[in-house]
């Protein structure tokens, strides 16, 4: 039997930043850069996703997609967000018919301010 | 600075992922390294094939267009020079990763990445690919010093091709002298080093038509010591197995079997195998090519002489494997016509 996995907080951009120092210790400048680089990558899988779940649900498409979505988030520092799309890409690729709407729907939301980075 | 003077290593990044390649060529600017980006394993090999100083690869498995896998495996069976491959991968992800180190990756990187240990793996890699820049400086080494003794042509290539075919027949016939494939591989590839301590010899004597004088031998046979020492000096700073083996060859190819060679007088099982192996090789080469000392002696009268020098002057194991593999020999010296 399946439990819910618990959302996590929704991603700041002040969070991201401080992880990109910290880790990388990156300079303002390219913390700018890759913040922007971040969101294009997030808005590209995400779309992708919403594409396939929306004809159909190629499975093998959705875990690879989901499997893209994931590395974006490991390397934002969002673990928990991480883990909802790892779900994605394994219940993909083990076949199972699930909600990839809802998923991929709750991580747009939950990434939303991410996403409005590449427009400012 | 890895590079070190004002070297900087190129390296290529293949992701599908535009963010992931902006955050790694971020981290790995700092090191000092060109990064060159790439979208997907096809593009990749397109960038590796234009491009052949491009040494070290870190590519992601998963991508479109190209697998990773497919891109490891197609720059290995391409390759003319050695490059080094990093995947990225996720810790988990174990199958992924086992396929990608057997289809001949060297490396990984867990995601997400450290750029403390992509660095650190990185650097590694050069290291690596340093070494293998050093051997072919010693083996261009041996070249230099095979154009000064006039064995011109294909002496080196032969000699090469004779110690692998003794080499892999010795480890399949006589299991107990533990000679893998890897290892006869090693013993062929040091077999070129073997004169290179003749590059200390005098013009007059190396040059000299007709047959030395005692005096002039007893020169003529110092390169045996000289190439030894000069490779055991090596080995003892870089430490490097190659290189012992290499020092073997070179010090000890002209023992003979029966403890009347030089330069240490070893008899039999002690002279150490890739010399006995060497011996015979050269001694075989020497005889059927033509130096400005004699002409070429036929197939059949170098058969005959080492026949007589089973036991004598060569290991009886080795001439066994010559006369059972005696095909393999001519069609070497028929491939490598001076």
């Amino acid at each position: 039997m399946k439990t819910e996995q618990a959302i996590p907080s929704k991603v700041s951009r002040v969070r991201v930043r401080n992880h990109f120092q910290e880790a990388y210790s990156l300079s303002k400048d390219q913390i700018d850069i890759l913040l922007k680089s971040s969101a294009r990558s997030l808005e590209t899988f995400l779309s992708a996703l919403e594409d396939v779940v929306g004809n159909g649900g190629d499975l093998p498409q959705i875990a690879r997609f989901g499997h893209g979505l994931k590395g974006v988030l490991l390397n934002m520092g969002e673990d928990g967000w991480a883990d909802l799309a790892r779900k994605i890409e394994d219940s993909a690729a083990e076949g199972q018919d699930r909600d990839y709407k809802k998923i991929v729907a709750t991580i747009r939301l939950g990434v939303e301010e991410i996403l409005n980075v590449s427009d400012r | 600075m890895v590079g070190g003077m004002g070297v900087q290593h190129r390296i290529l990044l293949v992701d599908d992922d535009p963010a992931q390649r902006t955050l790694l060529n971020m981290c790995l600017e700092r090191g000092d390294f060109a990064v060159i980006e790439a979208g997907n394993g096809e593009e990749a090999f397109r960038v590796l094939e234009k491009e052949p100083e491009i040494r070290l690869v870190i590519t992601d498995l998963d991508m479109p267009v190209m697998h990773g896998f497919d891109l490891i495996s197609k720059v290995r069976e391409s390759d003319l020079r050695y490059r080094y491959i990093i995947v990225l991968t996720s810790s988990e992800d174990k199958k992924s990763l086992v396929k990608a180190l057997s289809l001949g990756a060297d490396d990984y990187i867990p995601k997400p990445v450290r750029p403390d240990e992509l660095r650190l793996r990185v650097e590694g890699g050069i290291r690596l690919l340093r070494l293998e820049i050093q051997e072919e400086l010693i083996l261009s080494m041996a070249k230099l010093a095979e154009y000064r003794s006039d064995e011109t042509g294909y002496h080196l290539e032969r000699v090469l091709f004779y110690t692998r075919t003794l080499g892999r027949d010795l480890g399949m016939k006589y299991p107990h002298l533990k000679i893998s494939t890897q290892l006869a591989e090693e013993f062929a590839r040091v077999s070129p080093l073997h004169d290179i301590g003749k590059v200390a010899i005098p013009d007059s004597i190396l040059h000299k038509p007709g047959k030395l004088t005692s005096e002039e031998f007893e020169i003529m046979k110092n390169h045996a010591s000289i190439g030894g020492q000069l490779l055991k000096d090596i080995y003892t700073k870089s430490r490097s197995p190659y290189l012992k083996v290499a020092y073997e060859a070179a010090m000890y190819h002209h023992e003979r079997y029966n403890g009347n060679g030089y330069p240490a007088g070893l008899k039999g099982e002690d002279i150490p195998l890739v010399a006995r192996i060497v011996a015979l090789a050269d001694m075989y080469d020497a005889m059927t090519s033509e130096r400005c000392y004699k002409k070429a002696f036929s197939h059949e009268k170098a058969k005959r002489i080492i026949i007589e020098e089973k036991g004598e002057h060569l290991d009886p194991k080795m001439v066994d494997s010559f006369l059972d593999k005696e095909e393999e020999w001519l069609a070497i010296r028929e491939r490598f016509q001076d």
